[in-house]
């Protein structure tokens, strides 16, 4: 639904899909509304996005609709019966997503799948993510290449359960 | 130099939520590191991070924030069941939760057996802390 960027917060505002239906290999079909949302963060820095090389009016502008994006994310949980945290499974899972956020969506009892995204990559390390969220169901896919979908569609029956 | 501050539970105990927050990051906004004894309520910690992000701006980024928590998985019934006691007596003093400023904190990694916190300043990890 969003656009990919090298540049973090790229998604700043809410979009919604509804009536997304999808089918697992046993013809089992599951109908849901699908909320992307910007991912939640603890901390923005305009001058990170700088040093990605945006103009300083640019940066600022982008910082300041990531932090309304974060609050509409955090505001948006009460609806959520479940969530799938998308990681980028060649980077440090640590400076991705803080793990209290996700400790914070268990705590409301809201079921919780991690994918690990890019797993066509050579350097991506899927047990690196499954150590630092040993507690979650982490699936590996390349959404590029749409590898191990139908494993994540199985979790997502699961999840969804 | 990184500078902790403990808040020990009876600091919080009798605050309301808004003034919870507002207590720790007033702290972290000294550039401070808050270790705090228990954990606040999970609202209280997405109001934590919707403040925060209400406040950032080019001299405040935002910040760190970690919750060390016993693994209720690892305890037997009694343990569970003291732990419940415990708190319905005395408040959720269980765990530590850890705030801190993300212009001195770099990131906290949260493993099964250990707490490591790396700073900004000089790059190295510069505080180890096993369960």
């Amino acid at each position: 639904m969003s656009t990919v960027s090298h540049i973090a917060h790229e998604t700043r505002e809410i979009k919604i899909k509804e009536q997304v239906n999808i089918k697992n290999k046993k013809g089992k079909e599951l109908t849901f509304s699908l909320v992307d949302t910007p991912g939640i963060s603890t901390k923005i820095d305009y001058e990170e996005f700088i040093r990605k090389g945006l103009k300083k009016v640019e940066a600022k502008k982008r910082a300041k609709e990531a932090t309304k994006g974060v609050i509409d994310s955090i505001k948006w949980l009460d609806d959520m019966d479940s969530v799938v945290v998308v990681l980028d499974a060649t980077k440090d899972p640590y400076s991705q997503v803080n793990i209290t956020i996700i400790g914070n969506l268990q705590a409301r009892n809201i079921p919780v799948l991690i994918a690990a995204n890019k797993v066509d990559l050579k350097k991506a390390g899927i047990d690196s993510v499954k150590a630092a969220f040993p507690q979650y169901k982490v699936v590996g896919i390349s959404a590029k290449y749409g590898k191990n979908i139908e494993e994540f569609y199985e979790q997502l029956f699961t999840l969804a359960k | 130099m990184v500078t902790f501050k403990f808040v020990p539970y009876y600091e919080i105990e009798g605050l309301s939520s808004a003034k919870r927050v507002n207590k720790l990051l007033k702290i972290v906004k000294e550039d401070k590191i808050v270790i705090m004894e228990g954990r606040l309520r999970k609202q209280e910690e997405a109001d934590l991070i919707e403040i925060t992000m209400e406040e950032i701006s080019p001299k405040f980024k935002g910040i760190e924030l970690s919750v060390i928590y016993p693994d209720k998985d690892k305890q037997d019934a009694l343990q569970k069941f003291k732990g419940l006691m415990a708190s319905t007596l005395l408040g959720d003093r269980q765990g530590l939760t850890i705030v801190g400023p993300a212009s001195v904190v770099k990131k906290i990694e949260n493993n099964p057996d250990r707490i490591e916190l790396f700073t900004r300043e000089n790059r190295a990890k510069s505080k180890t802390m096993r369960r």
